[in-house]
């Protein structure tokens, strides 16, 4: 057993109803680091080309990384899939403590592969590992399933991920729910799962990893934790979680308002995270292992929406359900939420749709006779409501809804493409883009779609220093390209380990590196990490061609690059396409890959290490 | 009458079981939850409560005991003597505060010790929720009650 890994690879295969266990060959994961990377190269290996993704071809891969479960602070687990949303490479994160739970069990990754006939879920105990039926589960809501499941096990502290009624109903934004109020949130997991007739899996381990070198791996760890409690920025995030960036996103014209017609919102105080601490917060939530505690628990005590309970609300929660579909009252946001994580849906991509819909009806594209009465005008939360249940239902209108805005948009179109806010289907996250026009391009590049966390070059664009000492013009396409590809090269390896976001910035990404090297044994210096996480953006590139992307996929909504921004410090910008075409140029240029075409090069695949790869295009 | 025990503000607890991963490295040398002596539950809506022995003014299990391994020491510290335990389990049983466990590989119940003094999960606990300070002997309430009072007080 390889130092920093539990060992093993769980393999599920719900068709045949067989378990296979599979010793984890550390030499193999080595070049992918573990989590994200190696959850890629198995998506690779254990899928044939061009399968559809709620067919029993597809595989879902819960994977942790070689610092999950360590006295590192701060750690998740990922989920790893094809899309049903976008039909790329999918990965989501999630904290919580299933990831951790799982280690200790004994397991790296689990593999689950096929389709049951029956509803299912997989209860695993340490070495026992059963596939259960789930009849008795199948149509409840992510809180009680959780709950449920504990119950029956008689064990409070095991661990549940699960999905609700709308992954069961094929929603192509269902996601994979985990202690109640933490998700594996986008790109359609949940309905990958519920195609499958998987209801749930739930870990229970008594076990622990270990580290190589245990003396210099607590010394880093310490240092980490310290590194986290004195780190000036993560005091906000503290106090206010994400909630904290609704202001300045606002002010820098970022916070997507009305289906991304706008990007200030009048009602930004509202959604704030001090609002939320003034009005909603009881108590701080954290995941395992994590001194950062960004999550709080939100109470609505009165209005009609009194008795609300949910974690967050995020700040991606804010500006999708919340200013992206106008809306401005914080207790309707918070009860929007809680009913997304109950019915099992991304608050994203639900928010994005519902704001795309509210557009359509405003413009008449969608009429009282198609949403069932409901006046589904911008600002109006009761509608919003209503909608959330309708999707997870997939009832009347919740039917095209369902299948998101790409889809819901080639369906019905008159024109409702041109505003439908997706890169390859996966709806845009709450950091809008005229303002900051390389944010258009991680967004087009993304490996699962139009995503801000794998890369986020606003920083530079609003001050901060590219990793090679310059300043770049925020309007610019000068060095966008290049901050880009370090960003997703670098976010690739984190991902790997796993980190989380939100403690890479105080633990430093050369911690990390020591930290990974004192679990493993392994020699990683920077170079060699980053060039990993370039192999790992590689390999995904490949995969996501193989089943379909094309350079044309690359690119963002008409919105962007055809109307200027109504009002606030960028009023009167655009992303003219140019711009956007030359940064895209730039960085296939930088990526080594074909201007024409999109595509890695032979040579670029092969200095990779993915030669294999390389011959199969 | 008052002694020195763990003292818990559940208001406080962030669920992120730090005091678990110290507690268990501190007693076991490794990041071994399901060995710590100190557990975090979490209870439907999203409250924690943190599960310690508060070291009972009479406590059940060392009445409960067959082996007599159950003994309070000289600063008043209810503890297990391992070479005496059998792993029998009444104690963890009979515990209304389910603050003793079973170890996860060796035959015998663990609970808090108050680490010599000087308690990992007070040191760790970055909700400052976990203190060590005198305190009444109070009745030992199960964790489910104490969740209940909690959802009272914060979510109505």
């Amino acid at each position: 057993m390889g130092e920093g890994f539990a060992g093993k690879i769980l393999n599920v295969d719900l068709s045949e109803q067989k378990i296979l266990k599979e010793p984890l060959k550390t030499e193999k994961v080595k070049g992918y680091i573990g989590g994200k990377g190696y959850a890629a190269r198995l998506l690779w290996e254990r899928t044939p080309a061009n399968f559809n993704p709620l067919g029993p071809e597809n595989i879902i891969i819960l994977a942790t990384g070689p610092l999950t479960g360590t006295l590192c602070p701060s750690t998740r687990m990922c989920i790893v899939t094809k899309s049903p949303l976008t039909g790329t490479f999918d990965d989501s994160y999630v904290g919580g403590h299933f990831g951790h739970e799982l280690k200790f069990a004994g397991y790296d990754f689990i593999v689950i592969s096929g389709k049951s006939e029956e509803p299912v879920y997989i209860w695993i105990d340490d070495e026992n590992v059963e596939i259960e039926n789930a009849e008795w589960l199948w149509g409840k809501d992510t809180f009680e399933t959780e709950e449920r499941v504990r119950e029956k096990h008689k064990d409070r502290t095991i661990r549940v991920a699960c999905i609700g009624p709308a992954g069961e109903k094929l929603v192509r934004y269902a996601h994979v729910n985990v202690d109640l109020y933490r998700q594996a949130a986008r790109g359609g997991i949940g309905a990958v799962m519920g195609a499958k007739n998987l209801k749930a899996v739930a870990v229970r381990g008594s076990g622990s990893v270990n580290v190589k070198d245990s003396v210099r791996f607590e010394e880093l760890a310490l240092e980490a934790y310290e590194a986290i409690d004195r780190n000036d920025s993560l005091y906000t995030m503290k106090r206010w979680g994400t909630g904290r960036s609704v202001l300045f996103s606002n002010d820098q014209c970022l916070y997507p308002t009305r289906n991304y017609q706008a990007t200030t919102f009048e009602g930004a105080e509202n959604l704030s995270g001090e609002a939320m601490e003034r009005k909603l917060w009881v108590k701080g939530k954290a995941c395992f292992g994590c001194p950062i505690h960004c999550g709080h628990l939100a109470v609505v005590k009165s209005s009609d929406y009194a008795g609300t309970i949910v974690e967050g609300v995020e700040y991606e929660t804010t500006a999708l359900l919340g200013a992206d579909c106008g809306v401005d009252n914080l207790a309707a946001v918070a009860h929007a939420n809680m009913l997304c994580d109950k019915l099992g849906l991304d608050t994203l991509s639900t928010g994005a749709t519902i704001a795309w819909a509210m557009e359509c009806y405003e413009k008449g594209i969608l009429t009282d006779k198609d949403t069932d009465g409901l006046k589904l005008n911008f600002k109006n939360h009761n509608a919003m409501n209503k909608m959330i249940v309708k999707i997870a239902r997939r009832e009347g209108i919740g039917d095209l809804l369902a299948e998101g805005v790409k889809r819901a948009s080639e369906k019905i179109r008159k024109g409702s493409d041109k505003f439908a806010m997706h890169v390859k289907g996966l709806e845009l996250p709450g950091w809008a883009i005229r303002a900051a026009p390389s944010m258009g391009l991680a967004y087009a590049t993304a490996d699962r779609g139009g995503c801000h966390q794998r890369a986020w070059p606003i920083a530079y664009e609003l001050g901060s220093k590219t990793p090679d000492g310059r300043r770049l013009e925020r309007y610019g396409t000068e060095g966008k390209a290049s901050v880009t590809k370090h960003d997703q090269d670098l976010t690739a390896a984190l991902y790997s380990l796993v980190a989380c976001d939100f403690a890479t910035g105080a633990i430093g990404a050369t911690r990390y590196i020591n930290l990974l090297n004192a679990a493993t044994g392994w020699t990683y210096n920077m170079e060699r990490f980053m060039e990993t996480g370039e192999r790992i953006w590689n390999l995904i590139r490949a995969f996501n061609l193989r089943e379909g992307i094309r350079k044309e996929d690359d690119t963002l909504p008409p919105r962007i690059f055809e109307e200027p921004l109504p009002s606030g410090i960028a009023k009167g910008r655009l992303l003219p396409r140019k711009d956007f075409e030359k940064m895209r140029n730039d960085y296939y240029e930088l990526r080594g890959w074909d201007i024409k075409t999109g595509m890695p090069t032979y040579e670029k695949l092969k200095k990779l290490g993915l030669e294999d790869i390389a011959k199969t295009f | 009458m008052t002694h020195k025990a763990i003292v818990i503000d559940n208001k406080k607890c962030n669920g992120c079981r730090i005091c678990e991963i110290f507690c268990s490295k501190r007693h076991e040398g490794k990041v071994l939850p399901r060995a710590s002596r100190i557990r975090i539950f979490q209870y439907f809506p999203g409250v924690d409560v943190a599960v310690v022995c508060c070291q009972c003014e009479k406590p059940l299990c060392m009445e409960s005991c067959p082996e007599k391994a159950i003994t309070r020491d000289e600063n008043n510290v209810v503890i297990i003597q391992e070479e005496l335990c059998t792993g029998c389990g009444i104690c963890v049983k009979i515990c209304p505060a389910t603050a003793i466990f079973v170890h996860p590989t060796k035959n015998v119940a663990i609970k808090c010790n108050l680490c010599n003094g000087d308690p990992e999960c007070v040191k760790h606990c970055p909700g400052k929720a976990i203190e060590y300070k005198m305190t009444p002997f109070d009745a030992t309430v199960p964790p489910e009650e104490v969740a209940k009072d909690l959802v009272t007080l914060l979510l109505t």
